[in-house]
């Protein structure tokens, strides 16, 4: 399967299914995420939501949550600074 | 450093590199702050070349299709300054700006429900998604919208060689639809949501597909229309507006007759009332006379073909529900009320497999008694071809009694 790499823009669904380890490490990331354990809501989130999606809602900076997930599938973490 | 990049292919060239930096993964705002130290202005029709450019060199559609939201953001500061242009009533460009309006009515009351989410009682959760749904029925029009860019205003950008709209906004329409249908899909199952559980939707998938849809418009009215002005021609504008109304239209309907400036250069396709006649296998009608029959008829009829598209309705002088022209071209789960799509949805599926011709159904309405009856529409063959609502308010034909054998007019 062709290397994903991950950042802000990736959809969760293209992640889940190119590293469906990720799922997991994301869920453990914030307690609001475990919704994603409900059917419905993995299903269409997953489709439409991107990591900066993701991160908006809780109160996690998109790059941890970008590079959590990057170094769980052995990517270098992206640049942060500004 | 902008007095420098005056040559517009320098500047696009300049545009090029840092977009192609976002592909490599570089921070949108990094980029964003060097390409506004970089560039003072940027032309709408800059972007256009720089995405078939970057085409061109090897960036594969789908790469600039998910970056095209990255590049409008980035490019946004300039594009703020481009004018949304101006159009008389009537002309398909006015109705493309009406229509958004109302998409952005409904953008704003969602985004309020969801608000409202936040500090929801469970009772309320039903309520508010119920709300939701049926605006999301709405946002479902902007599909006739989309069409008509698709079939009508596209190909006279890639007549003249600029296919960029078509293979990256067309794409982003599928992805707008795909969201749409995928949300009102779970929206039926989402009442049994808790309150956490219908927030982390509404903000996870409702949010990103409304923000879709508005970014969208905002590249309509920034870059694909100040474009389309400069490129169409009043002519082939009118080409357009003829041919608008067999799309259909969304939450808004074009009230104006529209003539282009200088004249119509083609005869109107339209067919002219009195002149052709309508033949049937039991008479014949002037199209006049058949408007007016329609008009005429003490029920009202709604039809829709055999692809669930409402496709006519009779203009009723005192309809019992109200139907707008902008109903037509959409499907019909889109054009009612979440709680009973699913009785629609059997009704048509119990006709389409000939199971049922008929479905009745009465209620009180406002002290009124209405009669709604659904009939399956076949060929002789017995083909399904669509399905005839007729309603008919029956309060006065109830309340009958003996006979009436003596010419006597109603009181009107």
């Amino acid at each position: 399967m062709q290397q994903l790499e991950i950042n802000k823009f990736t959809k969760l669904e293209e992640i889940f299914k190119t590293y469906p380890q990720t799922e997991e490490t994301l869920k453990s990331l914030s307690p609001l995420y475990k919704n994603l354990e409900t059917p419905i809501l993995r299903r269409t989130v997953t489709k439409i939501a991107t990591l900066e999606k993701v991160a908006s809602v809780s109160s996690l900076d998109v790059y941890d949550v970008v590079n959590v997930l990057r170094q769980s599938v052995g990517q270098p973490p992206l640049e942060t600074e500004q | 450093m902008s007095e420098l990049i005056n040559n517009r292919q320098e500047r696009i060239e300049v545009m090029k590199n840092l977009i192609s930096q976002l592909h490599e993964g570089r921070d949108e705002e990094q980029v964003r702050r060097q390409l506004e130290s970089v560039l003072q202005e940027a032309d709408y029709s800059d972007v256009f070349l720089m995405e078939i450019q970057l085409m061109e060199e090897g960036i594969s559609r789908e790469s600039i299709t998910k970056l095209c939201d990255v590049h409008t953001n980035v490019l946004r500061k300039h594009l703020d300054l481009t004018e949304t242009p101006e159009t008389v009533p009537g002309h398909p460009l006015h109705t493309f700006l009406q229509e958004n309006q109302a998409l952005l009515q409904r953008t704003a009351q969602i985004r309020q429900l969801i608000s409202e989410l936040s500090s929801a009682d469970s009772e309320s959760v039903a309520s508010i998604i119920d709300k939701i749904q049926t605006l999301f029925n709405d946002l479902m029009d902007v599909d006739k919208h989309y069409r008509r860019k698709e079939n009508l205003l596209f190909p006279y950008f890639e007549k003249n060689n600029m296919p960029g709209p078509s293979t990256v906004m067309w794409t982003k329409h599928d992805e707008v639809r795909d969201y749409l249908k995928a949300i009102i899909e779970a929206l039926h199952q989402v009442s049994e949501l808790n309150q956490a559980e219908a927030l982390a939707f509404c903000k996870l998938a409702i949010e990103p597909a409304v923000e879709a849809l508005e970014e969208m418009i905002y590249k309509e009215e920034k870059i694909l229309f100040p474009t389309a002005m400069d490129l169409l021609t009043e002519q082939d504008w009118y080409e357009i507006y003829q041919q608008s109304p067999e799309i259909g239209f969304c939450l808004y309907v074009p009230e104006f007759e529209w003539i282009p400036e200088g004249g119509i250069a083609q005869s109107p396709g339209k067919i002219k009332a009195n002149e052709d006649k309508i033949h049937l296998p039991t008479g014949m009608f002037s199209l006049e006379q058949l408007i007016n029959v329609f008009k005429t008829l003490p029920v009202d009829l709604t039809f829709l073909d055999a692809e669930d598209t409402v496709r006519y309705f009779s203009p009723g002088k005192e309809r019992i529900f109200d139907r707008s022209r902008a109903i037509l071209g959409r499907k019909v789960q889109y054009c009612h009320p979440p709680k009973s799509v699913h009785i629609v949805n059997q009704i048509i599926k119990d006709f389409k497999e000939g199971k049922q011709d008929k479905a009745r159904f009465w209620i009180n309405l406002g002290g009124r008694f209405i009669h709604i009856a659904y009939y399956a529409v076949r060929n002789d063959a017995g083909d399904y071809l669509g399905t005839l609502e007729v309603t008919q308010d029956l309060t006065e034909l109830r309340k009958l009694e003996g006979e009436r054998r003596l010419l006597t007019y109603d009181e009107n």
